[in-house]
């Protein structure tokens, strides 16, 4: 069967078919769920964040006026929806320890990551990822791993471009201070 | 040189950064997701929208225009197969109804128009030329 646009099925939503809604959820549920476990880092909270999401979503599909694409818009609902869970919950993200890097350790960092076997760096990525702030997280996320314009990260997080393209460099260079850290952490404990 | 140096080492380390996050793997959601999803959507009242459709139809004023066109042509092609007093009795019944009723409209319109200003005119030429311009913007270019 041939898949149909976004905009078939929601108007297919909004013309009295809830069954229409189905195919978006299928089509869009592993983005979803992906952002959403990048910020809460807990799989129930994140399963429970993006359901919640698609249900705001369905609830508010007569407000779509396709200004955004919906996946922007989807994005846009799960973020927010996310962000408040975790807030809810105020969970405390512990730095490893509070590095400063120089332009030539970060240089070290980064060489010492692309040393690494596939496997460990995930797992050094995957540590240092939850050490950052549940927005510095979802910046990194939508930009390298969704791969994502600046400009649909800004319409999902409301900032403006400029802000986003700063908040991304920050995130970066605290990702790689973190990193350093764990490396840093590692070295001694083998010495 | 330096600047293009570092701008290139800049690119070089978002490249990497992109390929070390793309290594990780993607979460996926339960296998009951969307069902899950679905029976919450099940519970939510049904949609209705209103749907507003026009009063005549973009096909009907389409056989509209096809219609009158026909109409005029007929009209002109039978003054031109049955000139003048050769005509049969009922192309002369024809041809004494006056027409220039339909033209009417057009002509007040005329009138109205030649009372207002050129910069008046003008204005709201352009202001339309921009709304236009604007939806096509939103429709073909920013999406």
């Amino acid at each position: 069967m041939e898949a149909k646009s976004d905009a078939y099925y929601i108007a297919e939503v909004v013309k009295g078919n809830p069954e229409a809604f189905a195919p978006l959820v299928e089509k869009y549920k592993r983005l979803a769920f992906s952002l959403s476990m990048k910020i809460t880092r807990n799989r129930e909270d994140a399963e429970e964040a993006a359901q919640d999401a698609f249900i705001k979503v369905y609830r508010s599909l007569e407000n779509f006026k396709g200004g955004a694409t919906f996946k922007t818009w989807l994005f846009r609902i799960v973020y927010t929806t996310a962000i408040s869970k975790v807030r809810g919950k105020k969970l405390d993200f512990v730095s490893f320890e509070d590095y400063r890097l120089s332009e030539s350790e970060l240089m070290e960092t980064e060489n010492a990551v692309g040393q690494l076997s596939a496997e460990e760096r995930s797992y050094q990525l995957r540590k240092a990822m939850e050490s950052l702030a549940p927005e510095e997280r979802a910046i990194l996320n939508l930009y390298y791993f969704e791969d994502m314009p600046v400009e649909e990260i800004a319409t999902i997080m409301e900032l403006s471009a400029s802000n986003v393209k700063i908040k991304l460099f920050r995130s970066r260079k605290k990702l790689y201070e973190q990193l350093h850290g764990l490396l840093k952490g590692e070295d001694a404990f083998a010495e | 040189m330096q600047r293009l140096y570092r701008k290139n080492t800049k690119m070089k380390k978002q490249d990497n950064l992109r390929a070390y996050m793309r290594e990780l793997p993607r979460e996926e959601p339960s296998a009951d997701f969307t069902a899950m999803v679905m029976n919450r959507v099940r519970l939510e009242p049904i949609k209705s929208a209103a749907i507003y459709q026009p009063l005549i139809s973009r096909q009907l004023w389409l056989k509209i225009y096809i219609g009158l066109a026909l109409f005029a042509l007929g009209a002109v092609l039978l003054r031109t197969w049955f000139p003048g007093n050769e005509s049969p009795e009922l192309l002369q019944s024809f041809y004494r109804i006056d027409f220039s009723i339909l033209l009417k409209p057009f002509l007040l319109l005329s009138n109205a128009l030649n009372k207002l200003s050129l910069p008046f005119i003008g204005g709201i030429l352009a202001v339309s030329v921009l709304l236009l311009a604007d939806q096509l913007y939103a429709k073909f270019i920013a999406r």
